[in-house]
């Protein structure tokens, strides 16, 4: 008996596993683990691509579509002259999972909340400080914040005009942005639970104790782990291996097809391929495209790439139009003089063309990125608005190259000569390939041209780029929203994300960049980001860097999936299905 | 024997100083803009790295930074994970049972396999059994933890798919979430199945604990069993040994009364470096099966720079090592009756 019973149990133990994803469940393996449930707080691709399922913002976008809008929590809104006053009208009858019903005292307290964290950390500190307060202060130094920020600021973010219960809700911006829309699809606005969030002892939502949230360490709070709302998806439970969520029984927009929801964070990718071979995963997350030759062809298993597929990442190769040369080894001598570079040495146009021919662009695609790839014509995803892919790209022509080099600087360049380093962060091959390409191609143009390629760590490199030591890096940018200001601005402004590195001082593309800046019509805008296409060619603010072609892993019997890389997850999970 | 405890339990703190002054001044290697990149993401936070060093106080003098964590610590906190996303304390909390639950399945085989073997080499000394054993003991001491694990994963799930990585299938893994009928008592998930009489979970996790114990199994127990080889022959070579085989005394009696009894003292020595071991292996281990334990969560915590989880796992671990030492010493005593503390 005692050896049946073992023989059982071994039988138990070594019978195949069999283990399937049942249909009602889908799990996606992948890495990364969410930092935080707290919109207010999340930057992060894990924490993102659970916020978008289980909150929900005003409006949202239209399946894979990057460029269209559909109204979400909100069913209409109307906009003011000057553009500075958004009226939505809330969905009635929208719960959360808590129960509560959303109305205008949640889009305040959302809004209000995320502004007075201010979070350095966060995701929207720096959006609301613009549009909603006027400053780029957060919350690192609360007194500071405070010596700004006013509570009254924080109180006319958002306004209720039918009052708090009511479904009116009016956003008080302090600066316009034709964009705003495609703003306010970025989970960091997901609308949440004021109820619950104050019943759980978060913020209450009183000018008694507002200053006391500035700045506030948001991961031993309640909305870190503690979400509610309005979406598809609630959370069940999460574990830093693994986030299980339920379909939530009264989602407004009913019921969604797949019960359970599984994300599993495993480190080791070669774990993960078996995982899918194995149908123990129904999506995985690859670290790179070689390892799909792994899954090509394998039963059950489908990979997912179209040609019309984007990231919304753009690389850049930069330079530093006004490097600072002290006691920079960078540079060399920090003279034009055959032994370094001066600090305006990319300040010449000639230069700029020059490299620009340094660099092998479709020869990038095919060696880096196997061929999978797209050449961009200007400093943004080919997605969107106003992407303009009639320009002609500057790529590889070594006579080109050196006719710009003998012009520059009235000839000195190419007498004297030059040196200085580039840099990379350490470990980012894409980085580092693009400038070695660049820094080899240079070697057959003269030979007192000389170019070196550094990698930095990352904290390393953002600190030389931020002295502006760097003469040239590469960095990129992932869209925060869907619109071009977020790359052309970031990249390109006089005064955007980039110009403390770079000091970017090109009057032509800044006047145009201004003027789209108080556009509202698509068409205009999209007029104005093109002629910034053409003026990319001849200006040549920037080097970019070719993006890869997304593709996803999946098993063939998940339905609906689409890509969207505006999504953490690149698509929704209520719109998924298992047969 | 309560001095000799209280002793050595005193012991604690100096290591608990030590432990954590060396990794503090280890880190303070880094420069604060170094760790203040841990925390930077993407691009888009690195316009803030000055604004991050104030908000964590990064560039305190390190006796300071030391200072205000031993203050936490004195009150229970020992900081917070941003990898595991909650605090270090309930990190190790939540964690612990499926490593002590993977170690504990583990050193059954490590030891049990090691003596067995290391007794039938030595009883069978220059033969083919011993020369196979020793070849055995070689191959698996040498083998690197990663490839022997990766091997099992691709035959084991990859090819035959037996066996699966993870601590438990998905099925149960929605099922048991936030399922209230389900009480974690140990939260070692075998013991808790048992105790809410759930037999198919029980066997469900003892399928995911088989490839991890094999590849902890081999490694480890390879070391015990060129220890009990060598110690048996020591044993049997010895007066006490010859003196009862001449009283007549069967082979089987000598052996195992006389000689292995006293041969199994280094074992135990070497037994306490078996859990250090065990501890250091589910490092690769827990990371190749994705088994989430305290390995797995302190191998992601040294690759993104998570300060207060490595001080944490330092901590934790030194801790074990000097409560495992303690345990071996009082183990002496009872193999050894020669042995008492005063």
């Amino acid at each position: 008996m005692k050896r049946r019973s073992l023989a059982v149990l071994a039988g138990a133990l070594l019978a195949v596993a069999a283990a399937q994803v049942p249909a009602d469940t889908y799990v996606h393996m992948l890495f990364g683990e969410p930092v935080t449930m707290d919109p207010a707080r999340a930057y992060d691709t894990g924490s993102g691509s659970v916020i978008e399922n289980i909150y929900e913002t005003l409006y949202s976008y239209n399946g894979e579509a990057i460029d269209e809008f559909v109204p979400s929590l909100a069913t209409d809104y109307t906009v003011s002259e000057d553009g500075l006053t958004y009226t939505f009208t809330l969905r009635d009858g929208v719960k959360f999972h808590s129960g509560n019903t959303m109305t205008c005292k949640d889009v305040e307290y959302s809004f209000q909340y995320g502004a007075l964290v201010a979070h350095p950390e966060g995701a929207i500190a720096y959006l609301m400080g613009h549009y909603w307060l006027g400053t780029q202060i957060d919350g690192s130094d609360p007194a500071a914040f405070q010596a700004e920020v006013t509570w009254e600021m924080i109180d006319n973010i958002v306004t209720c005009p039918e009052g708090p219960d009511g479904l009116v809700a009016q956003l008080n911006l302090v600066n316009p942005s034709p964009a705003l829309i495609a703003i306010l699809t970025y989970p960091g606005f997901s609308i949440i639970d004021s109820q619950w969030a104050i019943a759980g002892g978060s913020w209450d939502g009183t000018p008694a104790t507002w200053t006391e949230w500035i700045g506030r360490d948001l991961t031993q709070e309640f909305l870190h782990r503690n979400p509610s709302g309005t979406g598809a998806y609630q959370l069940v439970e999460w574990t830093d291996d693994a986030v299980v969520a339920r379909a939530f029984p009264d989602y407004w927009g009913g019921a969604p097809a797949v019960q359970n929801i599984v994300l599993q964070y495993v480190d080791e990718q070669s774990t993960r391929i078996l995982a899918v071979q194995q149908g123990d995963a129904d999506r995985i997350t690859l670290n790179e495209r070689a390892a799909l030759v792994q899954l090509r062809g394998a039963p059950g298993v489908a990979v997912l790439e179209e040609p019309g597929w984007t990231t919304t990442s753009v690389t850049s190769v930069f330079f530093n139009f006004d490097i600072d040369t002290s006691n920079n080894e960078d540079v060399g001598s920090g003279q034009l003089d055959g032994n370094g570079i001066p600090a305006n040495f990319f300040s010449d146009l000639n230069i700029r063309r020059a490299f620009a021919h340094l660099f092998d662009q479709q020869g990038f695609v095919d060696s880096v990125y196997d061929g999978a790839g797209v050449v961009l014509t200007m400093p943004m995803p080919p997605s969107f608005l106003g992407y303009n892919d009639d320009v002609a790209v500057r790529t590889i022509d070594l006579e080109a190259a050196e006719q710009y080099f003998r012009a520059a600087f009235g000839g000195e360049v190419w007498e004297k000569g030059f040196q200085f380093t580039a840099l990379y962060n350490s470990g980012n091959t894409i980085r580092q390939t693009a400038l070695e390409i660049i820094a080899e191609n240079l070697e057959f143009i003269n030979p007192k041209f000389r170019m070196s390629v550094r990698g930095l760590p990352w904290a390393d490199y953002l600190s030389r780029t931020a002295e502006r030591k760097a003469p040239m890096f590469a960095l990129g940018w992932a869209a925060d929203y869907a619109d071009p200001s977020n790359f052309i601005n970031t990249f390109l402004d006089n005064d955007g994300y980039y110009s403390p590195r770079t000091a970017i001082n090109l009057s032509e593309i800044q006047a145009i960049i201004d003027e789209a800046d108080q556009i509202f019509d698509p068409a205009e805008r999209a007029f104005l980001y093109r002629e910034i296409g053409t003026l990319h060619y001849d200006q040549v603010p920037l080097i970019a860097v070719p993006t890869q072609s997304p593709f996803m892993v999946v098993r063939d019997n998940v339905q609906g999936t689409y890509y969207n890389p505006m999504y953490s997850g690149q698509f929704l999970w209520k719109d998924i299905s298992k047969n | 024997m309560l001095v000799f405890i209280a002793r050595r339990l005193l012991l604690l703190p100096v290591v608990f100083i030590g432990v954590t002054l060396a990794l503090q001044l280890l880190m303070q290697l880094l420069t604060p803009y170094q760790r203040a990149g841990a925390y930077v993401q993407s691009e888009q936070q690195m316009n803030r790295l000055d604004e991050i060093i104030t908000l964590y106080r990064l560039d305190d003098p390190w006796y300071l930074q030391y200072g205000r964590w031993i203050g936490q610590v004195v009150q229970g906190n020992l900081g917070y994970s941003r990898v595991s996303r909650q605090p270090v304390v309930q990190t190790i909390i939540d964690r612990f049972p499926a490593t002590l639950e993977l170690a504990l399945f583990a050193i059954i085989p490590v030891i049990g396999v090691g003596i067995w073997m290391g007794t039938a080499a030595a009883l069978n000394r220059d033969k083919f059994i011993d020369q196979v054993t020793r070849v055995m003991s070689i191959v698996g001491w040498s083998l690197p933890t990663f490839v022997l694990g990766i091997w099992l994963l691709v035959i084991f799930y990859g090819w035959l798919g037996w066996l699966q990585p993870g601590r438990v299938s998905i099925r149960y893994v929605t099922e048991l979430a936030g399922n209230p009928n389900f009480r974690y008592y140990t939260k070692m998930l075998t013991v808790d199945a048992l105790l809410n009489g759930r037999f198919d979970v029980f066997v469900d996790a003892v399928k995911h604990l088989i490839l991890p114990v094999i590849t902890l199994s081999v490694v480890q127990s390879a070391q015990i069993m060129r220890v009990m080889r060598s110690s048996l022959l020591d044993a049997l070579s010895q007066d006490y040994v010859r003196t009862a085989k001449a009283k007549g005394l069967p082979g089987r009696v000598v052996t195992r009364k006389h000689a292995r009894r006293n041969a199994l003292i280094p074992v135990i020595t070497l037994s306490g470096f078996v859990l250090i071991g065990l501890i250091n292996g589910v490092v690769i281990t827990e990371t190749i099966f994705n088994y989430p334990g305290l390995g797995q969560w302190a191998a992601q915590a040294a690759t993104n720079l998570d300060y207060a989880a490595v001080l944490g796992f330092a901590v934790f671990t030194a801790m074990m090592v000097v409560v495992a030492n303690l345990l071996v010493d009082l183990l002496y005593g009872v193999v050894d009756p020669r042995i008492r503390y005063a």
